[in-house]
C-alpha cells in the first residue's frame, strides 16, 4: 500500500483559490517523512490516477462560501462515516470548464470504485476567485490561525492511520 | 477550483396559460367525442384556445457545456414565436488586452481564451502572425504543430463524448450515474482523454493551456526518446477508438434533419487541421484571409456573445460535421473506415449525430498522430526567426475541435499588435443552435413539455459549444484625443 497522499488543489492566479496550492507547500516542509504531496492545478480528473493504490487522501481546496474566510471545514468520505461525494455541501457543474471539477472527479471516481477508503476533504471557505490576486500573508492573525489548524488536522489525519476516520468534524 | 454551497435548481417551465396548456390535442379530442354536433362546434373555439396558449421553457443554466449560458423558448403549437440563446458569462476583453502588446504575446494571451481548445487559438495566433510576416515554418515543426493538434482533438472530443453528451443519449443525468451503468465505456473515456492529455503535455509543457508553443515554432523540441513512448501509448488509442465507434453507434439519433450551409477548411493534401482554404457546401471558395469580406458579426441584445453569419445571407455551422462532410476524402482509410462503420456518410444534416463525427475525427486524430510520428522530420531548431520592421496584417483560420477558429492581426512596425480580430467556432454556430431548436420544437409537437426542453438541450449539446470562447470579445470604439 503506497503512503497517504495530501493534495493542494487550486489555481495560484486565482486569488484564494491558491490556499489548497499554498498549504500543502507548508505541510510537505514539516511533515514530509509522513506522507507523499501534490499540487493539482490542472485537470481533476487526474486525481484518479494519483491515489491509484492508496487508501488514505487528503484534499485541500479553497470553496466559495458566505461564512467568515478563514473557517475550515472537514468531511471525510469513509465507509465509518458513510459518507459520500453526493452529499458533499457543493452545487456541481456550474463553473468548472466543461463539467469535471473536484466534485465531479470525487463522485465519478465512486462510481468506479477508484476512490481510496477515506477521503478527507479540508474546505478552506473563500470569496475571492478573481484572477492574479495575492492571499494576504501569513502574519495576519486569523490567517496564522487557520494554517496551525489546517496543519493540526492534517498532522492527526497521519498520525491516526487509516480507519479511525471521525464523522464530520 | 470554485465550487458554491448548493443552492436551489436552476432549472424551470413555466407557462403563460393555464394549467390546460400541457394537455395534449388528442386528449382535448378523446374528452369531446362524446358530446352532441352542436356541443363540439361549441367546443371547437375551446380547443383553439387550448392550441394557442403559449407556452414557455426555460433552462437557466445549461448544463454539460463549457460557460455559462441558457435557452429561452416561448411557442405554441405549430408555431415556435423566439427562441434566444441567452450567453450571459460576461465578456472577457480578450481582443482588447492585445492591443499594444508585443506580437509574440498573442499564442500565450489567447490560448487563455478556453482550457479545453487552447491549441486552436494558440495555432491560429502562430500562423496568423507568420501570415503578417511572410514565414514559413519548415516540415519538421509543420508536424509537430499538428501533432499537438490531434492531442488537443482528441482530449476535446473524448471529454465531449464520454462525458457531455453520451448522458443524453443514455437516458441519465451526467457521466457519475453513467459511470456506476457504463464503467468499462467511462474508464475507457479517461484513458483515451489522458492519451490526449499526454500528446499536449510532451509537445507543449503541460495539458492544459500549454507554454511551448511560439510565433515561428516551439519554445524546445521534445525530446525524441519521449516520443517513441508516445507512439505507444497511440497505438493503443487508436485501437481503443474503434471500441468508441461502436459505442456511439449504438445510440438512437432522433430522426431529425435540417439543411444548413457546411463551412470548413479544406484541403486537398490533408484533413485540415491548421491550413487550408474556406469552403461551404454551396458556393464558397475563399482564402482564410478573405474571412470578413464574406461573413460578419453582430451583436444581439440577449447574447454577451456576438452572432456570426454569412453576409448577406444567414446562419452557417462549423464544426466536426461541417469538415467530415467537406473532406471525406481526406480522411485515412482507416478513418473512412470507421466512418463507415457507424453509418455516417457525408451530406449527413443530423445534428444529433455530430458525435459519430468526433468519433470518427477521434480514430483519424490518432491515426494521423501515428503516421506523422513515424514520418517525423527532425527540425533543425525549435524555432524559426520572425521579426517586423514595417506594419502588416496578417489572417489565418484553423480547425478548432469545435469548427472554423480566425484570427487576424494588424500588427505596428515595432511588433506590437494594433487591433485584433477573434472569432471562435462557437459564435459561428449560435444562430444555427437556435434555427435547430426551433425546427426541432415545430418537428416534434408530441413531446411534452419536460421531454422537449431535454431535447432542445440536447439540441444546443450537439454543437459542444463553449461559451467561455464565444464571449472573448469587445469591440472598442477608439477616440484619438488631440
Amino acid at each position: 500500500m503506497r503512503r497517504p497522499l495530501v493534495i493542494g488543489v487550486g489555481q495560484r492566479w486565482r486569488g484564494d483559490d491558491a490556499e489548497g496550492p499554498r498549504l500543502v507547500e507548508l505541510l510537505k516542509g514539516s511533515m514530509a517523512d509522513l506522507a507523499d504531496f501534490l499540487v493539482i492545478e490542472g485537470d481533476p480528473l487526474e486525481l484518479l490516477d494519483h491515489w491509484e493504490g492508496r487508501s488514505c487522501v487528503v484534499i485541500i481546496d479553497a470553496y466559495e462560501d458566505s461564512r467568515q474566510t478563514g473557517e475550515v471545514r472537514h468531511w471525510c468520505l469513509s465507509p465509518q462515516t458513510a459518507m459520500t461525494a453526493q452529499d458533499l455541501p457543493f452545487v456541481t457543474g456550474g463553473f468548472s470548464s466543461h463539467l469535471v471539477g473536484l466534485p465531479e472527479t470525487l463522485r465519478l471516481g465512486e462510481a468506479l470504485g477508484r476512490n481510496p477508503s477515506e477521503i478527507h476533504l479540508l474546505g478552506i471557505p473563500a470569496k475571492n476567485f478573481a484572477l492574479a490576486q495575492i492571499p494576504p500573508p501569513s502574519t495576519n492573525g486569523g490567517r496564522a490561525a487557520m494554517e496551525n489548524e489546517v496543519m493540526q488536522r492534517v498532522r492527526n489525519i497521519l498520525n491516526r492511520g487509516v480507519g479511525s476516520c471521525m464523522s464530520q468534524e | 477550483m470554485k465550487k458554491t454551497a448548493k443552492k436551489t435548481s436552476s432549472k424551470s417551465v413555466g407557462k403563460s396559460a393555464g394549467k390546460s396548456a400541457g394537455k395534449s390535442a388528442s386528449k382535448s379530442a378523446a374528452k369531446s367525442a362524446g358530446k352532441s354536433k352542436k356541443a363540439r362546434r361549441q367546443a371547437k373555439p375551446v380547443r383553439d384556445r387550448r392550441q394557442a396558449a403559449t407556452k414557455v421553457i426555460k433552462v437557466d443554466y445549461l448544463a454539460r457545456v463549457e460557460g455559462e449560458g441558457a435557452l429561452f423558448l416561448k411557442y405554441q403549437r405549430g408555431k415556435v414565436e423566439e427562441v434566444r440563446l441567452k450567453i450571459f458569462e460576461p465578456p472577457r476583453f480578450f481582443e482588447a488586452f492585445l492591443q499594444g502588446r508585443d506580437f509574440s504575446e498573442a499564442p500565450d494571451i489567447t490560448s487563455r481564451i478556453c482550457g479545453i481548445c487552447p491549441v486552436a487559438y494558440q495555432m491560429s495566433a502562430v500562423h496568423a502572425m507568420e501570415n503578417a510576416a511572410g514565414v514559413v515554418v519548415p516540415k519538421g515543426i509543420r508536424q509537430l504543430r499538428r501533432l499537438l493538434y490531434c492531442g488537443e482533438w482528441i482530449e476535446s472530443h473524448v471529454l465531449h463524448i464520454y462525458m457531455l453528451h453520451a448522458p443524453d443519449f443514455l437516458g441519465v443525468p451526467d457521466v457519475m450515474t453513467m459511470a456506476r451503468q457504463y464503467k468499462d465505456e467511462v474508464e475507457r473515456g479517461l484513458r483515451q482523454k489522458k492519451r490526449g492529455n499526454l500528446i499536449v503535455k510532451t509537445l507543449g509543457g503541460r495539458e492544459i493551456h500549454p507554454i511551448n508553443v511560439k510565433v515561428g515554432g516551439f519554445y524546445s523540441l521534445p525530446p525524441w526518446e519521449e516520443l517513441a513512448r508516445l507512439r505507444e501509448e497511440l497505438v493503443q488509442g487508436r485501437d481503443e477508438a474503434w471500441a468508441t465507434l461502436r459505442f456511439v453507434k449504438g445510440f438512437e439519433f432522433p430522426d431529425f434533419s435540417r439543411e444548413v450551409e457546411l463551412v470548413s477548411l479544406v484541403n486537398s493534401q490533408e484533413y485540415p487541421m491548421n491550413e487550408g482554404r474556406i469552403r461551404s457546401s454551396t458556393d464558397l471558395d475563399i482564402a482564410a484571409q478573405e474571412f470578413e469580406a464574406h461573413f460578419e458579426e453582430e451583436h444581439i441584445a440577449y447574447s454577451h456573445a456576438l452572432f456570426s453569419k454569412r453576409r448577406g445571407r444567414g446562419s452557417y455551422l462549423v464544426g466536426p460535421m461541417a469538415r467530415f462532410s467537406l473532406n471525406y476524402p481526406q480522411l485515412s482509410a482507416v478513418a473512412r473506415q470507421g466512418a463507415d462503420e457507424v453509418g455516417l456518410a457525408p451530406g449527413c444534416q443530423n445534428p444529433f449525430k455530430s458525435i459519430l463525427a468526433r468519433a470518427v475525427e477521434v480514430l483519424y486524430a490518432f491515426d494521423e498522430a501515428v503516421r506523422l510520428l513515424d514520418n517525423l522530420e527532425r527540425p533543425a531548431g525549435p524555432s524559426v526567426p520572425v521579426e517586423f520592421t514595417q506594419a502588416a496584417r496578417g489572417a489565418w483560420a484553423t480547425e478548432a475541435p469545435r469548427g472554423l477558429l480566425y484570427h487576424r492581426y494588424e500588427i505596428q512596425a515595432d511588433g506590437s499588435i494594433n487591433t485584433a480580430q477573434i472569432i471562435p467556432p462557437t459564435s459561428q454556430n449560435q444562430r444555427t443552435i437556435e434555427e435547430d431548436v426551433r425546427e426541432l420544437v415545430l418537428a416534434h409537437p408530441e413531446l411534452d413539455e419536460d421531454r422537449l426542453r431535454h431535447r432542445c438541450e440536447q439540441a444546443i449539446r450537439n454543437y459542444d459549444p463553449c461559451i467561455s470562447c464565444a464571449t472573448h470579445f469587445l469591440k472598442i470604439k477608439k477616440e484619438v484625443v488631440a
